[in-house]
């Protein structure tokens, strides 16, 4: 006799745990693990050269975060699309949208924690604005919020997810750039904001960043229901 | 609606933007192992997909066990569904994977594990359980799959083409566990383009083609149509010749080709030339990698029963 569907807790927890575990499985880990080097390598060679590196580090972890985001949660979900996997998961008695939520539940973390180790190496090693609490928890934040736009795209289109998704977070740094209101869309100037770094306020920032997070999760969320396989 | 029925498509109709995936299909199942019989195309896999509550229909309702299966979590959590795909999570063992699964579909965290050895356990997979699902062959491929569809102990288990690319040995193999699962009261539907397939499962035929159910019942009749046809199987292994050597003399075989890996066998009579096949495998010792089935001859069969009915 079959069992009542999970509740949503137990799916959730289910469906995190098996996307960690296969997350780490693979060469994923390791090749994060070499990107997330690069911005302590280039903080660590400008201050050999005794060159005042301003924020450098800082923006190449941002850099960091438009590889690392897509290769952990577009591979993730628009793999599965993409290779038909999803059936396994879809002919299951669990929401589609808690599926969704399950893999970030897993990766998003994940993500977040290899740019802030990323951040606090070249901090340590060149950047004196890592060395602060505030820039770091903005770069977990920009990465959690990264995420949920990646699963967005992903679920938007999923046949090269990760290809549209890193185009959108290159993308996403040109607005930042701007003046005016435009900005504030923008994943990058909304962390750099919150890390105190932008004349907006930090908590303009901050709410800026929920925002992005829930419009993407949102789209997600309506989106991988009306997906077929 | 009948009480006792387990799945009951009315009116039911799938389109895939312009592409026809079924049209307006009528089809109650109450029970028992039934085949789903058509070529490629033909909506075989639509079909499942709406039953397993993947797909909502475009037109018309179906309702398994009385509810939505796409809209209604306790009613997929009744059913068991294995794709026709052989991708998989290969970064997982066998154990790994069914019992995620198993878990998603609502058995217990601390019961899953069990589950899972259980179900692995009836597909024969007990031995291979912790090892990568990468690198197993099709077959293993294929009884994973199965493990997967009934860890969970559901009610309506659903099978598209679980025989496809299995060699001889294995097929027969499984095929007795479906018929072990069917005799315990499941309700059990499989689907396949290869009449013998399904025959060795079942004599509850409903047959598919062009997006419509065009025969349900017994299949007495349209087995005498295919036995007309000469029956084709791919058999890619490390010694097509041994096997063409091995059944070159029976007076079935109508056409024997060789291809670099590969023999193609055209039979009058698929039964005997299972039989052979498999004894010609174990007796040379014959590493098969892949065994298929083309069905243009169910295609032929099937345009020749529609020619009546007109295109339109």
């Amino acid at each position: 006799m079959a069992s009542p569907p999970p509740s949503r807790a137990a799916a959730l927890s289910a469906l995190a745990r098996v996307t960690l575990k296969r997350s780490t499985r693979g060469a994923l880990v390791w090749i994060a693990l070499a990107i997330a080097f690069v911005p302590a390598l280039a903080a660590g060679g400008l201050r050999a050269a005794g060159t005042s590196n301003g924020n450098i580090a800082f923006d190449l972890i941002q850099a960091v975060l438009v590889i690392l985001a897509p290769m952990f949660i577009a591979s993730s979900i628009g793999e599965e699309l993409e290779q038909r996997t999803a059936a396994y998961l879809w002919s299951r008695p669990v929401e589609r949208w808690a599926i969704v939520a399950g893999k970030l539940l897993a990766l998003a973390p994940m993500c977040a924690a290899f740019v802030v180790g990323g951040a606090l190496l070249a901090g340590l090693v060149g950047d004196a604005t890592l060395r602060t609490a505030q820039p770091i928890i903005a770069l977990a934040a920009g990465s959690l919020v990264s995420c949920a736009a990646v699963a967005g795209i992903a679920t938007l289109l999923p046949r090269h997810a990760m290809i549209f998704a890193m185009l959108y977070l290159l993308l996403d740094l040109v607005p930042g750039e701007l003046d005016g209101s435009l900005h504030i869309v923008s994943i990058g100037y909304a962390t750099r904001a919150t890390a105190g770094l932008e004349s907006s306020a930090v908590v303009t920032g901050a709410i800026a960043l929920a925002a992005i997070a829930a419009f993407w999760l949102v789209i997600a969320g309506v989106r991988i229901r009306r997906l077929e396989t | 609606m009948s009480g006792d029925s387990v799945v009951v498509a009315e009116s039911c109709s799938k389109w895939y933007g312009d592409v026809l995936g079924i049209s307006d299909i009528n089809w109650t199942l109450r029970g028992g192992i039934v085949g789903l019989l058509g070529p490629n195309g033909a909506g075989k896999s639509t079909l499942m997909k709406l039953v397993a509550g993947l797909l909502r229909p475009s037109r018309g309702t179906l309702r398994v066990f009385g509810g939505s299966p796409f809209d209604d979590r306790a009613v997929r959590a009744r059913i068991g569904y294995a794709p026709e795909h052989e991708t998989t999570w290969d970064e997982l063992t066998p154990l790994e994977l069914v019992s995620a699964l198993a878990e998603l579909a609502g058995v217990p965290k601390a019961d899953a594990p069990k589950a899972a050895e259980r179900a692995l356990a009836a597909m024969d997979m007990t031995k291979d359980s912790h090892r990568r699902i990468r690198g197993f062959s099709k077959g293993m491929r294929q009884r994973v799959k199965l493990a997967t569809a009934i860890a969970h102990d559901p009610d309506l288990v659903l099978l598209d083409e679980p025989l496809t690319g299995v060699d001889p040995i294995a097929r027969a193999d499984i095929v007795e566990r479906i018929k072990r699962l069917g005799e315990s009261g499941k309700t059990i539907v499989v689907s396949s383009h290869v009449l013998y397939e399904i025959e060795a499962l079942t004599s509850e035929i409903v047959v598919v083609y062009r997006g419509q159910v065009l025969a349900e019942g017994n299949v007495y009749e349209i087995r005498t149509l295919i036995d007309k046809q000469p029956h084709r199987i791919r058999v890619t292994c490390d010694q097509p010749r041994a096997i063409g050597t091995a059944l070159a003399s029976a007076d079935h075989i109508a056409r024997l080709a060789f291809e670099r890996d590969a023999v193609v066998i055209e039979t009058r009579d698929p039964d005997r030339c299972y039989d052979q096949l498999a004894a010609a495998v174990v007796d040379h010792h014959v590493v098969v990698r892949a065994m298929t089935s083309p069905d243009n001859n169910l295609g032929a069969v099937f345009d020749y029963l529609t020619a009546g009915l007109g295109d339109g």
